[in-house]
């Protein structure tokens, strides 16, 4: 079976990127389109006209939009991303240095999101309809209809204004410290996990709450197991496919909540990359965040359905 | 006597109010005898057979009466204790076998587990060695192969027969069968029903064999009770109940059975009616407005009235002859055009 998953995610990822150059050439067309531009941007509010031309012909951005389509392109298949319109830098640099508090934040956020939400949802499933299941679905509620920036802001009143325990805002690198780097993330991970956890705790609750009442956990019942071996060998094991799904998806939930949460913790991750690239205009940095973007969430995906395959002999390739 | 049900009654909360599924229903078991509990959907006979390993809870249902197994009262054990009786003294197969098999791990794995987890003496090897031994004994053909597969692998008397190898695996004293065949076609069934009793035969297990279908109880039973309405309403030997059924609605019910031989396009005899709603069932006979011979008696509940020493009817007038039934049953109709 092993190889077999390999040959399966081979033949996956081959088949992502279409997707993922046919969303490249949507957000250059979609950048192309809307109005205005770097030039505008860099040649400040004071420039003329005529200077704001000469800045755009020297980025290249009056030539046309197959043309600049293309040599992009062509810089992507030999790894060059090309230079960012503001940044000193190049856009691969830019992206390579803002990655690592991202992908800290979000894997940080997830595994808090995931260590609430799958043993909740399968108490919440368990015991269905009582008292506990009505709790747990309040927070679910809760978790969806309060959006991650508001449980930040909260979290910084409570733990840094009040408490003092985390700084407020900020992030310490990884080579200063694991340690440092991970406290200077609670905060903006709980306020990210927890919507998280709200949206995975739900498909949780309700395939859980399924496998509880199905035949075959009667049956198992009816074989004298334990409560535990049944609701971990059993129930767990028999109903995780959903929230494994659940899982994956929500990593793309994850990199919208991202963007916020990185701006009110001031962390200087992807997110922020993206909103000020926005605002300037720095097609060439928004083309690579973008790219970077979708080819993580194509990925993420194959990796959700080779996990899912593991877990369900029913899945076959 | 292995088993001993007194005055069981269980009702279920439902929006419509309390639904009194099971009343005052007393059944005893001896040892190695196979008892069918006939009924229709809705008689309560589930209901038993899950009241009496305690998997009916009292969150889901108002239980009474006792339950005695073995001389212990069981149903008085709390569910940690109780655990201990399931899979090896007592132990279940249900209707839907690939249901009630988990989809997302081998049947060899389920059956180890089972054997592992009750006896923790038992080494991997000899563990592997009686689960081969036990698909053999419920005759499933290549064992070791079979071992691995998953339930959706299996055909439906494959998983059935798995179920059988699963439920008979720490040999229980009583099985109790929840429509064991119904999922099955034809061949299939008549291939299962002879491996209980062979079953029964070879390792002395008791069997309670719940049933909608007569034919199934004629096939495999000692005894007969069949219940109506959350009661029994006849109980005797199966060569009996079956032969010379004595409560009009037994009667009918073999009325209402397609013949062999019988006329194509032929109307089966339908009971006229519907079974009374259990949510306020009839002060008297329960079977009184759908009974062809009723009377101003059957106003007031009949007892289970002793007929002969192994015979019960719960009926003021135990009728004796077929034939008095098939007239008020069958009332002839010109058969329609055949639909096919």
């Amino acid at each position: 079976m092993g190889s077999n998953i390999f040959a399966y995610s081979i033949r996956r990822i081959v088949a992502g990127v279409p997707v993922v150059l046919i969303v490249v050439f949507l957000t250059f067309a979609l950048t192309y389109l809307t109005p205005g531009d770097a030039a505008v941007y860099l040649a400040g509010d004071d420039a003329t006209p005529e200077q704001v031309q000469e800045v755009r012909s020297s980025l290249g951005l009056d030539r046309p939009f197959l043309e600049q389509f293309l040599t992009w392109l062509v810089g992507l298949f030999s790894g060059n991303l090309g230079n960012s319109l503001v940044l000193p830098q190049t856009v691969g640099e830019a992206l390579l240095i803002r990655a690592e508090p991202t992908i800290m934040l979000a894997l940080f956020a997830q595994v808090i999101a995931v260590a609430l939400a799958v043993p909740l949802g399968v108490l919440a499933g368990k015991f269905y309809g009582g008292r506990f299941d009505r709790a747990v679905n309040v927070f679910a509620v809760a978790g969806i209809a309060v959006p991650p920036f508001v449980v930040g802001i909260g979290l910084i009143l409570l733990l840094s204004v009040v408490l003092a325990l985390f700084p407020a805002t900020g992030y310490v690198r990884l080579e200063d410290g694991l340690l440092g780097s991970l406290g200077s993330l609670v905060m903006p991970a709980i306020a990210l996990g927890l919507a998280q956890a709200a949206f995975i705790v739900r498909i949780t609750r309700s395939t859980m709450k399924e496998v509880f009442s199905s035949d075959f956990i009667l049956a198992a019942t009816m074989r004298g197991f334990s409560e535990k071996r049944i609701v971990l060998k059993h129930v767990v094991r028999a109903g995780i496919g959903p929230t494994i799904s659940a899982i994956g998806v929500s990593f793309a939930t994850l990199i919208n909540g991202a963007i916020v949460v990185e701006i009110v913790f001031n962390i200087p991750g992807l997110g922020r990359l993206l909103t000020s690239a926005v605002e300037s205009r720095d097609v060439p940095i928004l083309q690579g965040l973008l790219l970077v973007i979708t080819v993580a969430y194509v990925l993420l995906n194959i990796l959700t359905d080779v996990v899912q395959a593991a877990v369900n002999p029913k899945v076959s390739f | 006597m292995l088993l001993q049900v007194q005055d069981l009654s269980i009702n279920y909360a439902s929006s419509a109010g309390r639904v009194h599924a099971v009343d005052n229903l007393s059944l005893s078991v001896g040892e190695g005898e196979i008892i069918a509990v006939v009924g229709e959907s809705g008689s309560g006979k589930s209901s038993v057979g899950l009241a009496i390993p305690g998997l009916i809870t009292a969150s889901i249902a108002t239980i009474s009466g006792s339950i005695w197994f073995k001389g212990e009262e069981i149903s008085r054990l709390p569910s940690h204790d109780l655990r201990k009786f399931r899979g090896k003294e007592i132990s279940m197969i249900f209707q839907n076998a690939r249901a009630a098999l988990n989809p997302v791990r081998t049947v060899g794995d389920q059956l180890l587990e089972t054997l592992q987890t009750r006896d923790k003496d038992l080494s991997a090897s000899r563990a592997r060695a009686r689960a081969l031994e036990l698909f053999e004994l419920v005759g499933i053909s290549d064992p070791i192969t079979r071992l691995g597969a998953y339930p959706h692998q299996l055909s439906g008397g494959m998983c059935q027969r798995v179920m059988i190898a699963l439920a008979v695996s720490l040999d229980p004293s009583l099985l109790i069968a929840d429509e064991p065949t119904s999922a099955l076609d034809v061949t299939v069934k008549v291939q299962i029903l002879q491996l209980l009793k062979r079953l029964t035969a070879q390792i002395g297990t008791s069997i309670i064999i719940i049933t909608h279908d007569l034919n199934v109880a004629r096939a495999l039973a000692d005894r007969v009770a069949v219940m109506y309405a959350g009661q029994i309403v006849e109980l005797g030997p199966a060569v009996d109940v079956l032969k010379t059924p004595k409560m009009p609605y037994t009667q009918a019910l073999f009325q209402s059975l397609p013949r062999l031989g019988g006329e194509r396009g032929e109307q089966l005899a339908a009971i006229p009616g519907q079974p009374p709603n259990l949510t306020a069932p009839p002060q008297g006979c329960r079977f009184a407005d759908r009974c062809p011979h009723a009377a101003n008696i059957c106003q007031s509940a009949p007892e289970l009235f002793g007929i002969t020493d192994s015979r019960k009817a719960r009926c003021f007038f135990p009728h004796d002859s077929l034939l008095r039934a098939q007239t008020s049953f069958n009332q002839p109709e010109e058969p329609k055009a055949a639909i096919s």
